[in-house]
């Protein structure tokens, strides 16, 4: 039996990919009308082949998304690639299910667009996952906060002495305590972040702010922890009189983080500098530690997340999520940010912000 | 004279902390562990500041701060939201009842101090 294949296969070929294929592929007319529908698609939607062809794709929208879908369409027609939309579309019994789309062109010998073909895949299952892993870190989240407030205020009320007089040793292990409190405050806090937005849903209220006073602002809030580690925290270089659009707390949110990671890197009793520089319609802020660096082959990885500088011995506090969500609140602000080694020992971890407005000092 | 302050914490072991806080910082404590105590004490024995938790028996938080907000003679009283709960939605909702500050748990307690003794200075 010749089991080779020749040129002449080909159709059969092209027909035989889309008859076994595991994803609806559904091919229609400009107007809409359904040319060609795969078992798959059977399998995802309902209809036979012999119920739908000749129908209107409209069959399996929802009402609420027939805009949607002719605004797909429109895309398409202008050249634009649609790619991995999520989106609903309607099973023949009635019941929603979630798709993710991607369309293609169908042009005929003359290059010229007379229908699409659209690639279905059914992500109900996977949209189910997400919901539930939202509603599980909420609720975690949530059960977590409550007693961790309990732990820390009984802690804070032994500290402050209202508890009575404690030795330096109970104050010791005290402290430690609190210090590992805080930490857990942290890793929930980054988790509920990070989770907000990958899910969309984190909210920026954008406002003007000028950029000296947000960094001064931030260097006032890590003072405490600073001054514990006996180093220095110098702002050299101000630019007066610009401002940005951008959320007042995300923005502290970043600058803190940047300087925490700077401080836990930085061996006691040295200093960190920040800058803050004009660059054409820009504005940098950058840390500069001169801590031990960042290990080379991390360097690429620094901005994803779970990644944590260095090897075991030197991993330092954290989730590893902080410049991640960093990254994500900075590229929202439309900016970037960014590493490079410092010259002699050390880091600096920049960001650039579009100037909104500058003022003469 | 020392001045009262109204704690709504349905969590007693918070609810205790914060009193022994507020009572080492010179203030008197009246504290209701759910809603419908919390809103008669108001009544009864009206405080000049209310730390409120969101997330109570017998009603919500945010019920008691719109309660507060729309009576003739409580309207002035500044309330301070402690909760587990971060919500954009509650903070909002916060925000239209005239609550002065939304505190997330687990509580900076300096921070809460700091914003107490400043709101009651006058």
């Amino acid at each position: 039996m010749d089991t080779k294949l020749c040129e002449d296969d080909s159709e059969a070929i092209l027909a035989s990919i889309v008859e076994y294929s595991h994803e609806a592929i559904i091919s229609q007319t400009l107007d809409g009308t359904i040319t060609s529908w795969n078992p798959a698609a059977k399998h995802l939607y309902g209809y036979t082949t012999e119920e739908i062809i000749g129908k209107s794709i409209s069959i399996i929208v929802p009402d609420y998304l027939l805009n949607e879908a002719d605004e797909l369409l429109i895309k398409l027609k202008k050249g634009e690639i649609v790619s991995n939309f999520e989106t609903e579309r309607r099973h023949k019994d009635g019941h929603l299910i979630s798709v993710s789309i991607s369309i293609s062109p169908i042009k005929n010998s003359k290059s010229q667009l007379v229908g699409v073909s659209t690639v279905d895949r059914d992500i109900t299952e996977r949209k189910k996952i997400k919901q539930l892993k939202a509603k599980f870190i909420s609720i975690v989240s949530h059960e977590l906060r409550t007693p961790l407030t309990s732990i820390m205020g009984s802690l804070d009320l032994v500290l402050d002495g209202t508890a009575g007089e404690i030795n330096s040793q109970v104050r010791e292990l005290v402290e430690i305590a609190a210090k590992n409190g805080e930490r857990l405050i942290h890793l929930i806090n980054d988790i509920v972040d990070i989770e907000k937005i990958e899910s969309g849903q984190m909210i920026y209220k954008y406002e003007e702010l000028n950029i000296n006073s947000v960094v001064e602002e931030a260097i006032v809030s890590v003072s405490k922890s600073a001054k514990k580690e006996g180093i220095d925290i110098n702002l050299i270089k101000k630019s007066p009189g610009v401002f940005v659009k951008v959320d007042h707390e995300r923005l502290l949110q970043v600058l803190i983080n940047l300087l925490s990671n700077a401080l836990k890197f930085t061996p006691r009793g040295k200093h960190i500098n920040v800058t803050i520089d004009v660059i054409d319609s820009m504005v940098r802020v950058s840390i500069i530690d001169y801590g031990s660096g960042v290990d080379k082959e991390f360097q690429d990885q620094l901005f994803q997340n779970f990644s944590q500088a260095g090897n075991a011995i030197q991993r330092t506090k954290g989730t590893g999520l902080g410049l991640s969500i960093s990254k994500s609140i900075i590229t929202q602000f439309k900016g970037q940010i960014g590493f490079q080694p410092n010259e002699t020992t050390g880091s600096i971890f920049y960001f650039d912000l579009p100037i909104n407005r500058t003022e003469r000092p | 004279m020392k001045k009262k302050i109204l704690i709504i914490e349905d969590d007693p072991d918070i609810a205790k902390i914060l009193r022994m806080k507020l009572t080492k910082n010179d203030y008197v404590t009246n504290v209701a562990f759910d809603a419908i105590t919390g809103k008669s004490l108001l009544v009864k024995d009206p405080p000049e500041l209310i730390l409120l938790d969101i997330s109570l028996p017998g009603g919500s938080g945010l019920e008691i701060a719109r309660f507060v907000t729309n009576h003739p003679n409580l309207c002035t009283i500044p309330i301070i939201i402690i909760t587990a709960y971060g919500n954009p939605e509650f903070k909002a909702k916060a925000e239209e009842f005239g609550v002065i500050a939304y505190l997330q748990k687990p509580l900076d307690f300096d921070l809460l101090m700091e914003k107490i003794n400043e709101i009651l200075k006058e």
